[in-house]
């Protein structure tokens, strides 16, 4: 009994907070793998276990007689193998390194595609996968960026490095030598992802008519749509990306893969259509990585803790490939790394280099979380040994309101970062009085005193948002009445139905506060749902289209004799129908700050964290559905507890990733999940859209990676213990006291009248003790893994 | 060695409709569930971690991704899809939409069902059961603060919830 698929519960959503809930909790949800083609066959992709090295064979004889097998695909099936195209033309330095959609003569990579196999059942695909023989000559692997390179990835380039960035303003030399102190610090991020519950997938179908009809993009669907025409040589009209529910984005997924050539490919091939759709592991290996970093970052200060310079050499690990969105991060990195502070100078190199690793792209808050974690802990390590207390250092030197809007140059390679409002001392101490800094200094102290390990740390951010260029909606006024908003961007669970029915009511009333909202369709226009930007830039162009439909139903109404007044859905119906395209344009992406505070404590014994409370704020400019915006902050931060405490995508030095499964990918539950306290500030001074708003989807999770290192080193009492994420109990063990701790003290000051064994007898009793205790600790704690497996 | 004959007449009772049995072993009952049209349950790793494909096995809340469709032969599924309709939904998808208790939806009805299985066995369980018991599946969206709130919610409920 099959139900349908769609959203049609609308009309009956009355229970409902939310027009995007209903079909959700109903479980009549649209994801690309509920999508069912008539006469559908279905792919596996076939990946490299090897990392790198020159492909001697791949035999896909034995496959294609398999059972149920219509095709098996590879390289050589190809005229020539095109690559993934780069989402910029002003990177050329990149198109060497771009990646092809199967490997074609070498694989960098472990899951790099190396053919795919089409089938009547997934389980058939799958089963035919394994008799497709594979020969590598293996190479030596590369997987540190920042040491000298194993061996060349790419031939010519013999570091590896894809491109150096500098960025360069004001004289550092001078200001270094000059400066009363200065300190260095060398600082790691781990490799990690977006993670979204849905893993990708794709449906491609042809029809008859040559156009080519596909379910899965999300992100950038106009540019998808424009990738896969070119791929494929028809016009983009010609390609219709339909609708389908999202299970999360977080910056990954919807990106261009080698898979949305492969599906459309293999569908033309066998004149079906094909459905994908990857599982957990391939995802691990497959989806855009992200965060990878290496610092060496110092700070040239005064002695009352005035900041002056800031010098960095950065290592941004690539991956194999320079992937579509992939320019993005080492430029981004540059850019972002001075902060919401003030430098006389700055001097900061950027290398992009290529490993034998899954290749990166963006994920939320791409290189604000990472430029946050480098520069606030480089901060707290600059205050204890200035002897000042950090939130001073920060509150000395936020960048101040009658200073915007600061404009921070960068040199010639870069535009100059231009932060254009805010008052982010106001955020900082409004979050400071919120979190109640003073309640919590005396009771980490307090705690502290008695012998446990913790502590709090702060870190400040900015977050941009709203990069362009541009979006345009359609907003129509059909000829019953009802209000129907038609956009490119896509709902990915980020409530852009419910923005679109607020902005519609703020302009228009109460009769426009629920309407039609068709969200995923492309053809009028519109770049996509990235970079927090939907609420302005959609928002903005909807605020365009509203204005339009109101002049035109004020002069249709006042014509026809009325008062021009539109108050109810009675007199809307009478100047109806009318539709209009509304249009929104952003030259500069906004910036906006925020600051987190988390709270830790460290067991003494194990050195197991315990991240007891966070605390975010962050200045979104306005609210347009403060309930999603505290949602997103919420969210956001325990994405970011997850990067800083618990998950991360290491690889071996062979190139194996070791990280693919949600067995060992730690992902917090709700028992690591504090409280988390949010603070929405809505400042104004926003003037780059109309709706004077600042993206709030990703600021939740930048600042927590630092705010987790630093209360970690408070905690250990020393400030440069943390210098790398996530923090792990390895991390910590340096500076746990001698284990353990309790046993330790009871033998230093044995009590009168307890036990009457020798020495030596008492000391094997401790041990055997410490045995059990151990294997019951042990015990338990596979207990605890197993209930939850279960 | 069980009877085969006998056992593959009996169906498996979703949501109290009959659906005939599968006879391939290694179908699971999510992918069973999902072919049959009931695309509430989703695979989220297919490794029993994350919880996306949570439903309830003779009332007990299973991951569908580990149990083989086989097993599932003359026993009592209930999936999201027998919770509730557009017209009456289910107490607990009101107060998930009430408490922002969802996001991108794809882990909500695998929440929805593990919290009906705890609600049959403790119906007015305490936070700490709630937490224990929410531990099980995974959220890359909420952050589990609505979640939480709302489930809870519906254990403070005095009227019956089923």
């Amino acid at each position: 009994m099959a139900l349908t698929k769609t959203s049609d519960v609308g009309a009956s959503h009355e229970w409902a907070t939310r027009p995007e809930h209903p079909h959700l909790l109903l479980g009549r949800g649209n994801y690309v793998g509920d999508v069912d083609r008539e006469g559908q066959l279905f792919l596996v992709v076939v990946r490299s276990s090897e990392a790198h090295g020159a492909i001697r064979r791949v035999d896909v004889d034995e496959a294609r007689r398999a059972p149920g097998v219509h095709a098996v695909l590879t390289a050589g099936d190809l005229l020539s193998v095109p690559h993934l195209p780069l989402r910029t033309p002003h990177h050329p330095e990149y198109l060497p390194f771009t990646e092809p959609v199967l490997a074609d003569g070498r694989v960098r990579y472990v899951g790099q595609p190396l053919a795919v196999v089409v089938a009547d059942s997934p389980q058939l695909a799958e089963d035919a996968t394994e008799l497709v023989d594979v020969e590598v000559e293996a190479s030596a692997v590369t997987t540190k960026a920042w040491q000298p390179a194993e061996s060349p990835l790419w031939p010519g380039v013999s570091d590896n490095v894809a491109s150096t960035i500098h960025a360069a303003d004001g004289d550092v030399d001078a200001v270094f030598a000059s400066a009363d102190v200065v300190v260095s610090t060398e600082l790691a991020i781990g490799r990690d992802t977006g993670m979204p519950m849905e893993t990708r997938g794709l449906v491609a179908e042809w029809s008859d008519d040559g156009r080519l009809h596909l379910w899965g993009p999300t992100k950038i669907v106009p540019f998808v749509r424009r990738a896969v025409a070119d791929l494929f040589d028809v016009p983009p009209e010609a390609v219709t990306c339909h609708r389908v529910d999202v299970g999360g984005m977080f910056g990954p997924r919807g990106e261009l893969y080698p898979e949305d050539f492969l599906v459309p490919w293999a569908a033309a091939v066998v004149q079906r259509p094909v459905k994908w759709v990857e599982d957990r592991r391939e995802h691990f290996l497959s989806i855009n990585h992200s965060r990878e970093q290496r610092y060496l970052l110092e700070i040239a200060a005064t002695r009352d803790g005035r900041l002056l310079g800031m010098r960095a050499d950065i290592w941004v690990d690539m991956g194999a490939f320079v992937r579509p969105v992939a320019w993005r991060v080492p430029e981004g990195t540059v850019e972002h790394l001075p902060g919401p502070y003030p430098w006389d100078a700055v001097s900061i190199r950027c290398r992009a280099v290529c490993t034998n690793k899954t290749p990166a792209g963006t994920m939320r808050g791409p290189t604000s979380y990472e430029t946050t974690f480098a520069r606030e802990r480089a901060l707290d390590v600059l205050a204890d040994q200035l002897g000042i207390d950090p939130v001073e250092v920060r509150r000395k030197n936020l960048i101040a309101p009658d200073a915007m809007p600061y404009q921070q140059d960068l040199g010639d390679e870069l535009a100059p970062v231009i932060y254009d409002s805010g008052d982010y001392l106001l955020v900082l101490d409004g979050m400071l009085a919120t979190a109640g800094l003073d309640q919590i200094r005396a009771d980490v102290e307090r705690r502290r005193n008695g012998g446990e390990l913790v502590g709090h740390g702060v870190a400040c951010f900015l977050g941009h948002s709203g990069l362009g260029p541009d979006e345009t909606v359609r907003l129509e006024l059909t000829a019953g009445g009802e209000f129907r908003v038609t956009t490119s961007a896509s709902e990915i669970g980020q409530n852009l139905t419910s923005m679109v029915a607020k902005v519609l009511e703020n302009e228009l009333g109460k009769a426009a506060a629920r309407p039609q909202v068709l969200t995923g369709e492309v053809g009028g226009g519109g770049t996509g749902t990235f970079a927090s930007r939907s609420t302005m830039q959609v928002g903005g162009a909807l605020v365009d289209a509203c204005r339009q439909l109101r002049a035109i139903a004020a002069e249709r109404s006042t014509e026809a004799g009325h008062d021009g007044r539109l108050d109810d859905a009675a007199s809307w119906t009478e100047v109806a129908p009318i539709a209009v395209q509304g249009h929104h344009r952003i030259d500069e992406p906004t910036y906006g700050f925020g600051a987190h505070l988390a709270v830790v404590s460290v067991d003494a014994d194990t050195g197991e964290l315990s991240v007891e409370r966070i605390v975010v704020a962050f200045d979104c400019g306005r609210a347009i559905d403060p309930a999603a915006a505290r949602a997103q902050l919420e969210g956001a931060a325990v994405q970011g507890l997850a990067g800083a405490a618990y998950a991360e995508l290491p690889f071996d030095d062979a190139g194996q990733p070791l990280v693919t499964t949600f067995m060992n990918y730690l992902m917090p539950t709700v028992t690591e999940t504090p409280p988390i306290d949010v603070l929405l500030y809505e400042l104004p001074g926003v003037t780059g859209n109309r709706l004077a708003a600042k993206g709030v989807g990703e600021a939740g999770t930048i600042g927590v990676g630092g705010a987790i290192a630093n209360a970690v080193s408070a905690a250990l009492g020393q400030a440069d213990a943390i210098r790398e994420l996530p923090v792990k109990p390895d991390s910590v063990a340096p500076w746990l006291p001698p284990w353990p701790a309790e046993r330790a003290a009871e033998e230093r000051a044995p009590q009168p009248g307890q036990s009457t064994l020798s020495g030596q007898a008492h000391r094997v009793l401790v041990g055997v003790g410490v045995g059990v205790g151990v294997a019951v600790m042990v015990g338990v704690r596979l207990l605890r893994r197993r209930r939850r497996a279960r | 060695m069980t009877d085969h004959g006998q056992a593959q007449d009996r169906p498996i009772l979703v949501n109290g409709q009959p659906h005939a049995p599968v006879t391939e072993p290694r179908v699971s009952l999510l992918d069973f569930l999902r072919d049959e049209g009931l695309t509430g349950a989703h695979a989220g790793c297919e490794h029993g971690v994350c919880g996306a494909c949570t439903v309830l096995l003779d009332g007990q809340p299973v991951r569908s991704c580990l149990v083989l469709a086989v097993q599932a032969t003359g026993h009592v599924v209930d999936t999201v899809e027998g919770l509730g309709t557009p017209e009456e939904p289910h107490p607990l998808q009101v107060a998930f939409s009430r408490e922002e208790a969802l996001q991108c939806g794809f882990c909500t009805p695998g929440f929805l069902m593990l919290t009906v299985g705890l609600l049959r066995e403790i119906p007015h369980p305490s936070p700490a059961e709630i937490r224990d018991a929410l531990s099980a599946n995974l959220c890359r969206c909420t952050g589990y603060t609505g979640i939480t709130r709302a489930v809870e919610s519906v254990a403070r409920d005095e009227q019956p919830w089923h």
